[in-house]
């Protein structure tokens, strides 16, 4: 187990710098840069003393290595371009915890919502109910977060008037339902199908038919019996979804206006800001392999029959 | 809907690749099947009618793309503009109907590309095995851990800043870009990052497939490798690439929306479904028709390629399952 940890944690290392060698290299080989300005374009000589004060003046090893050490010494992922008063720690530090909020809220909503969607759709196979469950599991599951975004908006804000269109006042505010519902909605759609259709294949099986037999009553066979055992390709498909809802992120937080880390990546790359896309890719990227770490270890926590070698 | 979902249940049923002799009536048997399917008939039906819509795109619009009316922008549907106009005074229906154009060629064009590069890669992989095969499963392994999103944004940020401005070998390539409104851009940010996915389904199958009986007397009779591999190995492995590009055609719809959402994707004035919605939802409070046509554009096409590649999953190989 100890070694496995060890094994998987080392293993972040070449993936982490596999993605900064190859967004780094992207965005240097893009023509073009952050001083790039459609009006008022700056004179030469401004641009070369920008260039000499961020040090992209530079050979690029040196700025390869140089940015990679400050990153890993000082925790300084460099200067925003866009946003001189503001390094990139601080703007994460700013915009990151919202996003964190409204992520964390949507998986949980959407583990809790979508495995209860289908425990009772696979306890209750073939009736509307179930119906009804399949019918949003398939719409939801194939409708992408930025056609939902708008609908809902239009729908609960400008038709029904009982939540705002954006904005962002905290977790636990009105502002945050839209949010979170919408992220929330692809993986809960996903959970109902997989937990449905997983729930039902451990219902036929033996052990639940002996469970009934000797007598247990129905909610320990449910919870002890068909659910524990059914967790599996449950936690799989949450897992899948965790790097959704940090993309899904950027479209959530632009249309409703939420002040997150998807947001402003999404303007930083429109604005070329070089070190911020980056101290923002670095850091989703370790996000997701992090939370796919987490999910690998919950499976020997579900079944002790797992084994990490 | 819910018939998919039987026949999933209902487990594997009596088809197999196993023995050549079947080869033909293989995909017989899967196409009456299909047909048995009601969702993926309906959504078969869709997506030729969306194709027809984006073929006779010029004959069918009643404005072009490109018509400018500033003095009638935000109408409201009525009878000259059925779904009403934008912020630029353009027709929306018309936008819609051009749009279909983009998300269609999208769709199975970056899906061809990712079937021509993840194929051969995955069956060289899962072929020869050893430390090629390693080589390519620890880059694929490393791609993986990053969010695609994430991935195609910074490749198209690439694109977009380099290929207008490539000249010498590539010069043809940035005046196509131009030319298609920065389609192929769109095209070869999926190619470069969604391969993975298809050469990773290929070399699981050849490496199943390579231990078979028949595979083993083809290399005993001495047939060469690249023989083994283009008649035997790719042929049989093909039924769950059919099922996975289907698949994978919404998806790339949806992320080219998605990109040209955020203004990564298609060149304006070129009309993308995302675009649209990026620009309605500017004006949400005031005009949400112009969210909510082709928020319903994408939804409906995305269902039905989901509808069409389930069905065909469960038509060509009904122990397939989830996958």
């Amino acid at each position: 187990m100890t070694r496995y940890l060890v094994r998987r944690v080392l293993l972040f290392i070449p993936v982490l710098l596999g993605v900064y060698t190859l967004v780094f290299f992207l965005m240097r080989a893009t023509p073009g840069g952050p001083w790039d300005r459609a009006e008022k374009p700056l004179t030469e000589a401004a641009i070369a003393r920008l260039n000499a004060k961020y040090k992209l003046d530079r050979p690029l090893y040196e700025q390869y290595f140089d940015y990679i050490w400050g990153v890993v010494t000082r925790f300084d992922f460099g200067p925003s371009y866009r946003n001189a008063t503001q390094t990139v720690t601080e703007i994460i530090a700013q915009f990151f915890p919202v996003s964190l909020q409204i992520g964390a809220a949507a998986m949980l909503l959407a583990v809790v919502a979508g495995v209860s969607l289908g425990t009772i759709s696979a306890l209750h196979p073939n009736t509307w109910i179930d119906y009804l469950a399949v019918l949003f599991s398939i719409v939801g599951y194939s409708v992408p977060v930025f056609v939902v975004a708008p609908v809902l908006v239009v729908v609960f804000a400008v038709w029904l008037k009982w939540l705002p269109t954006g904005g962002w006042d905290g977790l636990f505010t009105k502002s945050a339902i839209l949010p979170v519902v919408t992220l929330a909605i692809a993986p809960t759609a996903a959970l109902a199908r997989y937990s449905r259709a997983s729930i039902l294949e451990v219902t036929r099986q033996d052990y639940v038919r002996t469970a009934r037999a000797k007598g247990l009553m129905e909610r320990a066979v449910l919870v002890r019996h068909i659910l524990a055992n059914a967790l599996i390709p449950i936690v799989t498909v949450a897992g899948l979804y965790l790097a959704f809802v940090v993309t899904g992120s950027f479209f959530v937080e632009t249309i409703l206006r939420v002040p997150g880390i998807g947001r402003y990546f999404v303007k930083s790359i429109q604005a070329r800001d070089y070190p911020v896309i980056m101290g923002t890719t670095l850091l989703l990227a370790f996000l997701v392999t992090f939370m796919n770490l987490i999910v690998d270890l919950l499976y020997g926590f579900l079944d002790p029959r797992i084994r990490f070698e | 809907m819910s018939q998919s979902e039987q026949i999933r249940l209902a487990g594997p049923s009596a088809a197999t690749f196993e023995s050549p002799a079947r080869h033909r009536s293989l995909w017989v048997d899967a196409f009456q099947r299909l047909l048995r399917n009601k969702a993926a008939v309906i959504g078969l039906g869709f997506i030729l009618f969306v194709v027809l819509v984006a073929i006779f795109a010029d004959v069918l619009a009643p404005y072009s793309y490109r018509d400018q009316d500033l003095g009638s922008v935000y109408q409201p549907p009525s009878r000259e503009h059925l779904l009403g106009t934008n912020q630029y005074g353009k027709d929306v229906l018309s936008l819609l109907i051009y749009g279909a154009r983009v998300s269609i060629t999208v769709g199975l064009v970056a899906q061809l590309i990712i079937v021509l590069v993840g194929v051969p890669i995955g069956a060289i992989s899962g072929f020869l095995g050893g430390r090629v095969d390693m080589i390519i499963m620890r880059f694929v392994d490393i791609m993986y851990a990053f969010p695609d999103l994430l991935l195609i944004i910074i490749v198209m940020t690439f694109i977009k800043g380099a290929l207008p401005k490539a000249g010498g070998p590539l010069a043809p390539l940035a005046r196509l870009n131009e030319l298609t409104g920065g389609l192929l851009g769109v095209f070869i940010a999926l190619g470069l990052t969604w391969w993975l996915t298809v050469a990773r389904l290929v070399r699981g199958q050849i490496l199943s497939l390579k231990e078979r009986d028949y595979i083993l007397a083809a290399q005993a009779v001495g047939v060469p490798s690249r023989r083994i591999m283009v008649r035997h190995l790719i042929p049989n492995a093909l039924a769950p690439v059919i099922v996975a590009a289907t698949l994978g055609v919404p998806q790339a719809i949806m992320m080219e929306a998605g990109l040209s959402f955020i203004g990564m994707g298609v060149d304006p004035p070129t009309p993308s479904w995302g675009m649209m919605i990026q620009e309605g939802a500017h004006a949400i409070r005031g005009y949400p028709y112009l969210v909510l046509s082709p928020a319903a554009a994408i939804a409906l096409t995305m269902l039905s390629f989901n509808f069409l590649g389930d069905g065909l999953r469960d038509a060509l190989d009904p122990g397939m399952k989830d996958r």
